[in-house]
């Protein structure tokens, strides 16, 4: 009894051993230009502190493997936050499909293909002020040590 | 970073952006300040194929800064038009809070040397006032529009404002007096409490996602810059008035010897006048009044008074130099009255661009 207990402990502690430990930060950016030595305009992005309405928000999404097995399957879905307007997809890991929902994240497809109930009942195709997430769905397996990163850009309304 | 790439998804995009005509500028924008902006992203996986516990990630957050805009417009549609020596005469402008904070303007009548509508200033009007049009209805009224300062206007709201001023006499056709009404943004939130005006914003400073920021987005008005927490907007008045010219001309009718041919001015000779009243202005002028006296050595023919007028015109008759204006002409054998000594026509009104006439004769004694 006390073998079979013992044995049991050994494998979850072996299976505990091989992990995937999937570590997700968010960011909000804006892009700031300046004008270097040069005279050239340099646009960098730097946290969003001062942002008012119609300013342009880069939500960054990095994520990192730090276990040792492959996590399989990765889906990073990220709402679009209140008084923000999706504009588009800044950037994307190769073989990720993107899709959206435009109904609180029921339903997800491509942007042509979403509809909303508009107020008469009527259904319209989906505009970017009705988008509510955007969801990235990763082909390949992350290995233990890959990272990377995906993001949108907003309106602030 | 091995397997992040930089995917150009611009096809994707322009489908989307055509399918639903996706317009940045057609979105209303006007989030107010203050408001905290969260985003959160959420990660599933499996291991094995086992689904394992979705990975959230930590929360993006960032306040909603304090956008300053504004927007000044005259809504004259024209230069004002202005009489010499009236009394509160009325600019009509609106203020348009286009940020996303409520905020008070305080509010200032600036004398501007270039007109509104290309005109050259030529003089200034005299007891300069701006009012806030409290009771709402679009119109100056004098006495209830009495706030001096625009108090707590709400984001996207308009109020209508006056410049209200007095016309100098004296002042001739065409002179113009210009005005720039400038709104300044000062801060809000207290109701009836003029708040101090917002002189910086926040642009040297660094970005502070737990702030309310001042951010100066406006434009630049007729007499301020932009991103300076101004907006102005240019109207003016212009004088209009009756402009009246009078011009005299004497004619021989007729002599005792020649009668209507080649008369001659000699005693019994009837000399007509003729007065022509041009008004050279725009408006019209009321109770244009010509008087004449009669000439020494010379008697008024009874009953050779005509006018040629749109408009009413009342002769009358002085024979004491024009004090009194009630004497009756009573004709002497020879059609005259020696006694009359002034005639007065009123003409009732001259309109712009028009002229009136009036005729008499005399005898020469």
């Amino acid at each position: 009894m006390n073998r079979a207990i013992l044995i049991t402990v050994l494998v979850l502690f072996l299976a505990g051993a091989a992990y995937a430990d999937v570590e997700l930060n968010a960011a909000a950016l804006t892009e700031v230009t300046t004008t270097n030595a040069a005279g050239q305009e340099v646009t960098t992005l730097v946290p969003a502190g001062k942002v008012v309405p119609g300013d342009e928000v880069i939500y960054t999404i990095t994520f990192a493997n730090r276990g040792t097995e492959p996590a399989g399957d990765v889906v990073i879905t990220n709402p679009i936050p209140e008084h923000m307007v999706f504009t588009k997809v800044e950037e994307s890991p190769s073989g990720a499909s993107i899709s959206i929902s435009a109904d609180g994240g029921t339903r997800y497809d491509a942007p042509r293909n979403l509809t909303v109930t508009d107020a008469k009942g009527q259904q319209r195709p989906a505009k970017a002020s009705d988008f509510t997430h955007v969801r990235w769905t990763f082909q390949e397996p992350l290995d233990p040590g890959a990272e990377g990163s995906v993001s949108f850009r907003a309106l602030l309304q | 970073m091995s397997n992040r790439r930089k995917t150009n998804l611009f096809v994707f995009l322009l489908a989307g952006a055509l399918a639903f005509g996706l317009s940045s500028a057609a979105l209303a924008q006007n989030t107010a300040s203050g408001t905290s902006i969260t985003n959160t992203a959420t990660l599933s996986y499996t291991v094995d194929g086992n689904a394992q516990a979705p990975v959230p990630s930590n929360p993006a957050t960032f306040l909603v800064d304090n956008k300053v805009d504004l927007m000044v417009t005259t809504i004259d549609g024209g230069i004002v038009s202005v009489v010499p020596n009236s009394t509160a005469q009325v600019l009509t402008y609106t203020v348009t809070n286009n940020g996303n904070t409520v905020q008070d303007y305080s509010l200032t009548a600036q004398i501007s040397a270039t007109g509104a509508f290309g005109e050259t200033e030529t003089f200034d009007a005299t007891n300069v006032n701006v009012f806030v049009d409290t009771d709402n209805d679009d119109t100056y009224t004098a006495g209830t529009d009495t706030d001096l300062y625009i108090d707590e206007l709400d984001m996207t709201e308009t109020i209508t404002v006056f410049v209200v001023a007095d016309i100098p006499q004296g002042q001739v056709n065409d002179d113009v007096a210009s005005y720039d009404l400038i709104a300044q943004t000062a801060i809000g939130g207290t109701g009836g409490t003029q708040g101090a005006d917002i002189a910086n914003d926040n642009r040297l400073d660094a970005d502070d996602p737990t702030l309310v920021q001042i951010v100066f987005a406006d434009g630049t008005g007729t007499a301020d810059g932009a991103r300076d927490g101004r907006f102005s907007s240019k109207d003016g008045y212009k004088v209009v008035t009756a402009v009246l010219t009078a011009v005299k001309t004497t004619n021989v009718l007729s002599d005792p010897f020649n009668n209507a041919v080649n008369p001659k001015a000699i005693p019994g000779a009837t000399v007509g006048y003729q007065v022509l009243v041009e008004n050279f202005g725009t408006v019209t002028a009321d109770n244009v009044e010509v008087i004449d006296s009669i000439p020494t050595n010379s008697s008024f023919l009874v009953g050779s008074v005509s006018t040629v007028s749109a408009s009413a015109a009342t002769v009358t008759f002085s024979n004491d130099g024009g004090v009194t204006w009630a004497y009756g002409p009573v004709a002497g054998a020879n059609g005259t009255d020696p006694a009359v000594n002034a005639v007065r026509v009123v003409f009732a009104t001259v309109a712009g661009g028009t002229l009136v006439q009036e005729n008499f004769s005399v005898m020469i004694d």
